[in-house]
C-alpha cells in the first residue's frame, strides 16, 4: 500500500502502530513523547521501520526510528525522505 | 574427533593441542580438572593458545590480523572447547572485546587495537551490570565530556576478564535521558588510567566454568581521552547490537566442542562397560541416547556453520540468524548433554569417577553458553519482536535462491564485511522463505533417484509443519511490552524450520553430491528425521536415523 504522505497522514499512521504495538488506544498515545517513555522496547521500536517500507513504498533505515524519539520528529524525517 | 570442520587454522589447533595433552603439559586434562575444582584460572593452556598465535584469527586482516572467515573461529573454538569450556571462554573474550572496534572504530583506532591484540592485549567487553540482567539500556555507568575527553564513572559486573583483562570496551550513558541513542562505547586502557579511578571487583564463584576470571570493574572519575570514544557518540547500542549479532553467532562452537567432548567420552564408555556380558552399548536404552546425541550434533553443527557463513552472505538477516542459533544450538546441546550424563552416571551401573567427572564438568561448563552474550530468553524474544516480518515475507515466498546455495555451500565465503550488519532483517529470513522451492527441488530430484525419496519425503512434511509455524506467528498480536510464553514456543519451532533449511542447503544441493552423495543423502535424511520428530507430534526419530547415527560412531570413532 503506498499513499500521498502528508505529516499528517504519517503521525496518524504512526500513532495507530504505536498504539496496536503497546495495545492501548490511539488517542493515549501523544505525538511529542519519546516513543520509549511510553515503554516500548528499542529493538521493538525498528520494527515500525518495515511497516513504512509496506505504507510508504520506499526502503527506510530503521535506526531513523531511534533518530526521531516521537512521532512528530519521526513524521518530519520521513516526509522529507518521501520528497 | 568427529564430524570436524577442522581444515587449515582447526586442524594445526587441534594438533597443537594434542601435542600438549601430556601430564604435566598446558593442556593435561586431569590438572584442568583439578584446577577447576579450585576455581584456579587455567593459566597454562591460555598461554599456550598465545604461543600458538590464536589472536591472529580474532583480528581483520585489513588491521594486520587474519580474521578473514568466521566458519574458521568457530572451528578454532569449537577445538579448544573439547578439552575445556572455560580455556576457549577465557582466550576467545578478546575477540568479543575488540569486536566493536572492528565494526564502528575510527581506522586508526583500529589498527592500534589489532597490533595490540597481536602482542598478546586482553580485551574485555562491559556491557552488564549489577541489578539489570539482560537490559543494557537501562546502563547506569556514566561517560561525560569534559574539557580533555571523558570521564567514566560507575560499575560493570559479572564481566568475562575485567580483571586480566588490559583493556575494557564498555557501553556508558552519555546522555542522561533513556533512549536508544544516549549509550556510547568507550574503549578504556588501564595503562593509560590514573590507578585511583578504576578498582576490580572480587572473582563471583559460579557453578561452571569456574576458572574463568568473571569479575567486575569500578571507575571512580576516570579521565579518557577524547579519542577513547568508538563510533559517534549515542551510536553504542547500535554498535553493541550489531556487534552480537557476530559474537552469538560464533560463540556456539562453545557448545560444538562440549557436545563432542561428551559425546565422545558417553560412546566410550558405553563401548566399553559391560553389563551382565554385554557392552552397554549394545542396550537399546544406551544405544538411543548415543544415536540421539549424534544425530542433535549433527543438526546443530550444520545450523552452526551455515549461520556463520551467513555473516558473510546474509549480513544483513543476521539479527534473525544469530538470534535462532544463539536459542538454538545451547539449548539443544543443553538437553542432550543431560542425557549422556544421565547414561553415564547412572549409579546402579556404574560408579567410574575417570568417566563421570568429565562429563560432569561439561554440563555444568556448558549451562554459561545459553545465559552469556543474549539467553534464550532474550534471543527468542529478538526473534518474536521480528514476526510480522518474517511471517510477511515468508508469504511473499521472498527466496535468494544463489545466497541460499552459496550459505549452504562448503566453498570459499565472500569477504567478512562487517558494515553490512542491520539492526532489523527488512527481508526476513531467505533461507527459511526458501524452505518451500528447497523441497519441491528434492522431490523433483527424488523422481529420478530412489534413494532421495526419504528425506523429499520428510522435506515436504517439514514445509507443512513450517507453514503452520508461520501461521502462529502470524497470529501473535504485536506485543512491545510483554510477550507470551505461547510466543517464545513459536519461536523456538521457528528455530526448527531454520535448521531444516540449513540442512537442506547444506546437504541437499548438487555441491555436496561429490563422490560422497550416498553419505550426504543419508545425513540429510537422518536430519530431517530428526527435525521432523521434534517439530510434529506424530513423527519420531526412525530407526533407519538412529541406525545411520550408530553406524557413523562405530566407523568414525571405531570400535
Amino acid at each position: 500500500m503506498t499513499a500521498t504522505a502528508t505529516q499528517p497522514i504519517l503521525s496518524l499512521f504512526l500513532t495507530e502502530k504505536v498504539a496496536t504495538y503497546l495495545q492501548r488506544s490511539p488517542e493515549q498515545i501523544d505525538e511529542t513523547k519519546p516513543l520509549t517513555d511510553y515503554g516500548l522496547d528499542s529493538v521493538y521500536a525498528l520494527t515500525l521501520a518495515g511497516d513504512l517500507e509496506d505504507f510508504l513504498g520506499i526502503t527506510v533505515d530503521p535506526s531513523i526510528v531511534w533518530d526521531n524519539p516521537s512521532i512528530s520528529e519521526l513524521s518530519v524525517a520521513l516526509l522529507a525522505l518521501t520528497q | 574427533m568427529t564430524s570436524s570442520t577442522a581444515r587449515g587454522p582447526a586442524a594445526e589447533l587441534d594438533e597443537w593441542i594434542a601435542s600438549r595433552e601430556g601430564e604435566g603439559a598446558p593442556f593435561d586434562a586431569r590438572a584442568l580438572y583439578e584446577a577447576d575444582l579450585r576455581d584456579a584460572f587455567p593459566t597454562d593452556a591460555v598461554r599456550s593458545l598465545d604461543d600458538f598465535g590464536l589472536a591472529r584469527y580474532y583480528v581483520p586482516q585489513q588491521y594486520g590480523g587474519e580474521l578473514t572467515s568466521i566458519p574458521q573461529v568457530l572451528s578454532l573454538w569449537r577445538v579448544i572447547a573439547r578439552r575445556d569450556l572455560t580455556v576457549a571462554v577465557a582466550h576467545g573474550k578478546t575477540l568479543l572485546g575488540a569486536i566493536c572496534v572492528w565494526i564502528a572504530g575510527r581506522p586508526e583506532q583500529a589498527q592500534a587495537l589489532g597490533r595490540a591484540v597481536l602482542d598478546g592485549m586482553v580485551v574485555s567487553w562491559g556491557l552488564t551490570e549489577r541489578g539489570r540482567g539482560s537490559d543494557l539500556m537501562r546502563s547506569t555507568v556514566t561517560l561525560r565530556s569534559t574539557d580533555r575527553g571523558w570521564r567514566l564513572n560507575g560499575e560493570k559486573w559479572l564481566i568475562n576478564n575485567a580483571t586480566r583483562g588490559d583493556a575494557i570496551c564498555v557501553l556508558a550513558r552519555s546522555n542522561p535521558r533513556m533512549g536508544p541513542r544516549s549509550l556510547s562505547l568507550a574503549f578504556v586502557e588501564k595503562s593509560r588510567l590514573d590507578a585511583e579511578s578504576f578498582a576490580h571487583l572480587p572473582k563471583e564463584p559460579t557453578l561452571g566454568i569456574r576458572g574463568a576470571d568473571i569479575s567486575g570493574i569500578a571507575f571512580h572519575d576516570a579521565q579518557l581521552e577524547r579519542d577513547a570514544l568508538v563510533g559517534h557518540e549515542g551510536q553504542g547500542l547500535e554498535t553493541v547490537l550489531r556487534a552480537l549479532q557476530v559474537t552469538r553467532t560464533v560463540c556456539v562452537g562453545l557448545s560444538l566442542g562440549a557436545l563432542d567432548h561428551a559425546l565422545a567420552t558417553a560412546y566410550e564408555f558405553a563401548c566399553n562397560r559391560q553389563i551382565h556380558g554385554r557392552a552397554l552399548i549394545d542396550l537399546d536404552m544406551a544405544a538411543q541416547t548415543v544415536a540421539h546425541a549424534h544425530l542433535a550434533r549433527a543438526v546443530v553443527g550444520t545450523v552452526a556453520e551455515v549461520a556463520c557463513r551467513c555473516l558473510h552472505v546474509f549480513p544483513e538477516q543476521m539479527s534473525v540468524i544469530s538470534a535462532i542459533t544463539k536459542a538454538f544450538v545451547p539449548t539443544t546441546v543443553d538437553e542432550t548433554l543431560a542425557g549422556l550424563a544421565e547414561l553415564v552416571g547412572l549409579r546402579s551401573f556404574v560408579a567410574d569417577h575417570e568417566v563421570c567427572e568429565p562429563l560432569e564438568k561439561i554440563e555444568r561448563d556448558h549451562r554459561i553458553v545459553a545465559i552469556f552474550d543474549g539467553s534464550t530468553v532474550v534471543t527468542r524474544n529478538a526473534v518474536v519482536s521480528q514476526f510480522p516480518i518474517l511471517s510477511r515475507e515468508y508469504d511473499r515466498a521472498r527466496d535468494d535462491q544463489a545466497r541460499c546455495v552459496e550459505a549452504g555451500g562448503t566453498s570459499e565465503v565472500h569477504p567478512l564485511a562487517l558494515d553490512g550488519l542491520e539492526l532489523l532483517s527488512a527481508h526476513g529470513c531467505s533461507l527459511v522463505q526458501a524452505l518451500p522451492r528447497m523441497a519441491a527441488q528434492l522431490v523433483e530430484a527424488a523422481e529420478h533417484n530412489a534413494s532421495l525419496q526419504p528425506s523429499a519425503w520428510l522435506a515436504e512434511r517439514i514445509v507443512t509443519c513450517t507453514q503452520a509455524v508461520i501461521a502462529r506467528a502470524r497470529a501473535i498480536p504485536p506485543a512491545a511490552q510483554q510477550v507470551e510464553d505461547a510466543a517464545f514456543e513459536v519461536a523456538r519451532d521457528y528455530e526448527l524450520c531454520f535448521a531444516a533449511a540449513a540442512c537442506l542447503s547444506r546437504w541437499a544441493h548438487p555441491h555436496a553430491h561429490g563422490d560422497r552423495s550416498s553419505h550426504n543423502t543419508q545425513r540429510l535424511t537422518s536430519c530431517l528425521d530428526w527435525i521432523l520428530a521434534r517439530l510434529s507430534h506424530d513423527h519420531d526419530v526412525s530407526a533407519e536415523a538412529r541406525r545411520w547415527a550408530l553406524d557413523q560412531l562405530h566407523g568414525v570413532q571405531g570400535v
